[in-house]
């Protein structure tokens, strides 16, 4: 509607002065509603939105001014231009303290009443834009996490209920898939949002340290205990701990996990006493629980205990329009961090960068756009700095080819093209392991390493 | 008090030049705003009997800020004394200032060939109080 015709909102207790106005704004191309009085002004403002509000200070009994703040908090984009007959320095600065966008005195001079309503009808339609946009990037960025397809709304909407309760939750994805941005999301949704998030990395702790770094130590507890250490569980208390890669953990240690769950209570190693924290646990896996569980590498009363609500965070190459978004927002992050002026991605990289099956998710297609930005000087990121792995896959369709009903031999990958695929899901399949894969397969490890270096694979499908 | 009307001559005078594209509804306008003036007028000889300065420094700023934006100088300065002596509680100031205002639209009204209605009505009834 502002964009249409922008609406001039009229308040003055003389109508010989609304209907003069009126005449004015139809010949300059805005539309306009005039009102007498307060009374009126608000049953009017129910029915029509004003892209500015033209307030006269004095409406016979009533003062014009009272009705600033009022107006300001139902309207925060609509400019409100006081008209007043009281021209003083005072009257200004008050009118403008109180949120009035400007004050023109009476007489009104039309032609300046004219810029001022240009302006402000501009200051309008930037308002709104910027809501528009932010309210854009709400949808698209959901406390860090960068996506508005389909299954991340579901996604959103699932932390956005779980959060509020104290109720454990475990996080199931893909490595690269967001799981510690969705604990963070839960965390600052929650009421615990101003106490500590602490999150822990299993697989980087030592083993035999693991077990002191999540309860603590007192002095002299071990050899090498030089001074007390507060644990991450107790550095958590008010908080929210974020366990990753539960099933890396050692079965020990998710006994005491267990415990400290049941009881929420940390002895330190070394402690002769126990005290009690307010903890809430996230936990995380990439891995498949229940073939952890029935393999014991996962408890199954530690599991039960941890995933009161699962949350699944989606693999990229299943979540659409996203991975533009994706892109769109690495660039940025990219072109600022390394002083690059690379601001644009081309419809065609979109397009390969689409159809790629990810193996690495969102941490591989920020690599993929970190390493077109420091690799080269262009505005436009281009298909020439995509990986090859993303052109040649990409292009051949082969990720679909099982799907895919082929009409058209061009469509139809080559052998090598689906040999090369088979061997990339295999690796993602054993995350990385060379000898599981190639079991799975069919060949022998070392010809499996052969055609992973035939095809080029980079170090990212095979474990170390 | 003297006509000091910068507005008075022809109307093409009257209406600021990049106005004169719209003359005829600047025109209609400005007549219907004279034609309602004497009732306002009448109403703030209503007041004055029960001697609320308040509301004739209200009506009085009112028609001040309208008759200056309809480009009828010696109304709204005239108009701007009866604010003032309203301010003031002068009521035989407040009296000739009605007075002053009602001749003043009359002589707009005739400019423009508007039948004088308010002549005479009322202008001599209130005026001592």
């Amino acid at each position: 509607m502002a964009d249409a015709m922008p609406l001039i909102f009229t308040v003055d207790d003389d109508q010989h002065l609304l209907g003069l106005v009126k005449h004015y704004m139809s010949q300059w191309g805005y539309g306009f509603c005039g009102v007498s009085g307060a009374k009126e002004m608000y049953k009017e403002l129910e029915r029509v939105i004003p892209s500015v509000i033209l307030l006269d200070m004095s409406l016979g009994d009533e003062d014009g001014t009272s009705f600033l703040g009022p107006l300001k908090k139902r309207f925060p984009s609509v400019p409100i231009i006081i008209i007043t007959g009281h021209a003083t320095i005072e009257t200004a600065v008050t009118t403008l303290k109180n949120g009035a966008y400007d004050y023109i005195c009476k007489p009104l001079d039309f032609e300046r009443l004219r810029i001022e309503l240009d302006k402000a009808v501009n200051h309008n339609r930037l308002c709104l834009q910027v809501r528009a946009f932010e309210s854009a990037r709400r949808k698209a960025d959901f406390h860090g996490m960068i996506g508005r397809s389909e299954p991340m709304q579901k996604v959103y909407r699932l932390i956005e209920t779980v959060a509020p309760t104290d109720a454990a939750v475990l996080i199931l994805g893909q490595t690269g898939t967001g799981k510690e941005l969705a604990a963070r999301a839960i965390h600052e949704c929650s009421n615990r949002r101003d106490g500590p998030f602490v999150a822990v990395n299993a697989p980087a702790i030592p083993h035999e340290l693991i077990e002191s770094a999540l309860f603590g130590h007192e002095k002299g507890a071990f050899t090498g205990a030089h001074q007390q250490h507060i644990g991450f569980c107790e550095q958590a208390n008010g908080g929210t701990l974020f366990l990753d890669e539960i099933c890396e953990m050692d079965y020990n240690v998710q006994a005491k996990l267990l415990r400290f769950l049941q009881d929420h209570v940390v002895q330190r190693v070394g402690a002769k006493s126990a005290g009690a924290v307010d903890v809430r646990v996230i936990a995380a896996t990439n891995r498949d629980p229940s073939i952890q569980i029935q393999n014991d590498r996962l408890r199954e009363d530690f599991y039960y205990r941890l995933s009161v609500v699962s949350i699944n965070m989606v693999p990229l190459r299943e979540r659409g329009g996203d991975i533009a978004l994706l892109v769109r927002y690495f660039l940025d992050l990219a072109a600022a961090k390394y002083g690059k002026d690379m601001s644009a991605v081309c419809p065609e990289a979109v397009r390969l960068l689409n159809s790629y099956h990810w193996p690495g998710n969102i941490r591989q297609l920020e690599h993929v756009v970190d390493e077109a930005v420091i690799t080269n000087n262009a505005a436009v990121l281009t298909v020439d700095m995509l990986p090859a792995e993303i052109t040649s896959t990409a292009t051949s369709g082969v990720c679909n080819a099982k799907r895919a009903i082929i009409t058209d031999l061009k469509g139809l990958p080559s052998i090598e093209q689906m040999e090369r695929e088979l061997i990339v899901q295999a690796l993602e399949v054993t995350s990385g392991s060379v000898s599981a894969a190639a079991k799975h397969l069919g060949l022998s490890e070392a010809t499996l390493y052969r055609k992973i270096k035939k095809f080029g694979l980079s170090r990212r499908f095979v474990k170390q | 008090m003297e006509n000091n009307d910068k507005t008075s001559g022809s109307l093409s005078n009257r209406v600021p030049r990049h106005k004169c594209k719209y003359q005829q509804a600047w025109l209609q306008l400005t007549c219907e705003y004279l034609s309602d003036l004497p009732v306002q007028l009448e109403q703030i000889r209503t007041v004055l009997a029960s001697n609320d300065y308040v509301r004739i420094n209200r009506h009085a700023h009112r028609i001040k800020g309208t008759a200056g934006t309809f480009h009828l100088q010696s109304i709204c300065q005239s108009a701007a004394q009866l604010e003032h002596f309203a301010d003031s509680r002068n009521k035989q100031a407040v009296v000739s200032a009605v007075k002053e205002i009602a001749r003043l639209v009359e002589l707009e009204s005739k400019k423009r060939g508007l039948p004088t209605v308010f002549s005479g009505k009322g202008s001599e009834s209130n005026e001592n109080g």
